[in-house]
C-alpha cells in the first residue's frame, strides 16, 4: 500500500482516499515492475490496497485509466520549450524529454504509442504546443505533423535502447 | 480508428486541424512519416560525416541533458 496514503479511521474520510497522482503511480508500478498486461483494475487495486469497486468510484475503466497514465506521461514530457527556443532546438529539446520520459517507462510504450488521444487533455495540451511552435515557425501544418510522428518514433526506439540491457 | 483525433476540437485547434486533414489511411501517414524522418536523418548524418572528413577531426556527440 503506497505509504501517502491517509489512514482511514470510522466513519466517512475527510478527504479522498485515492488520488489521480497514486492511482498512476500505482498503473506505472505496476507495468513497472510485472508489465502492462498485467495492468488490470483488479491488479490496480490490489496495488492500492481498496477493493475494485472502491477503485471503480474513482476511474471509470481502463481505457480511463489508461487516458489518465497517458497524461501523467506526456505532462512529465518539457514542451514549454517552444516557448523560449528556435525551433529546431526546441525540438531536440522536447525529443530528448520525450525519449527521457519513456526511457523511464518503457513498460508503457507499447500501450502509449498506439493509445488515442481523445480526452487526454494534457496530452492534447502538449501536442498543440509542439505543433504551434513549428507552425509559427512557417512550418507547413501537415509537414510539422508528421515531423512530431518521426521525432516520437525515433524517441520510443531510443527509450528502449537506453534500458536494453 | 485515428489515434490522432483530438476529441475537443477546441484545446487543441491547431493540431486538429492538421489530424483532420492527415492521410486518411494511419499506415499510409506512418509510411510518410518514416520515410520523411528517415531520409531527414539521413542527409543530417551524411552532412556530418561530411564535415567530419573534410576537418579530418573525430566528431562524437555530446548526451544532451537528463529530464
Amino acid at each position: 500500500m503506497p505509504t501517502d496514503q491517509p489512514r482511514r479511521g470510522r466513519g466517512r474520510p475527510r478527504q479522498p482516499i485515492l488520488s489521480g497522482q497514486a492511482i498512476t503511480d500505482a498503473a506505472l508500478k505496476i507495468a513497472a515492475d510485472r508489465g502492462h498486461h498485467q495492468l488490470t483494475v483488479a491488479s490496480l487495486a490490489r496495488e492500492l490496497g481498496v477493493s475494485a469497486s472502491a477503485l471503480y468510484n474513482h476511474v471509470r475503466s481502463k481505457d480511463e485509466l489508461m487516458l489518465w497514465v497517458q497524461d501523467r506521461l506526456n505532462e512529465e514530457i518539457d514542451a514549454s520549450v517552444f516557448d523560449r527556443l528556435p525551433w529546431h532546438e526546441a525540438l531536440i529539446a522536447w525529443a530528448r524529454s520525450y525519449r527521457n520520459c519513456f526511457a523511464r517507462n518503457t513498460a508503457m510504450i507499447p500501450i502509449m504509442a498506439v493509445l488515442p488521444i481523445a480526452d487526454a487533455p494534457r496530452t492534447l495540451d502538449m501536442y498543440e504546443r509542439v505543433i504551434r511552435g513549428l507552425t509559427d515557425a512557417g512550418i507547413d501544418p501537415q509537414d510539422a505533423l508528421e515531423i512530431i510522428v518521426a521525432v516520437e518514433a525515433y524517441a520510443f526506439g531510443a527509450a528502449y535502447d537506453a534500458t536494453a540491457p | 480508428m485515428n489515434i490522432f483525433e483530438p476529441g475537443d476540437p477546441e484545446r487543441a485547434p491547431t493540431f486538429a486541424a492538421a489530424a483532420a486533414a492527415r492521410a486518411k489511411e494511419p499506415s499510409e501517414a506512418a509510411d510518410r512519416a518514416f520515410e520523411r524522418g528517415l531520409s531527414a536523418m539521413v542527409r543530417g548524418f551524411r552532412a556530418d560525416v561530411d564535415s567530419v572528413d573534410a576537418s579530418g577531426a573525430t566528431r562524437r556527440a555530446e548526451p544532451g541533458p537528463a529530464c
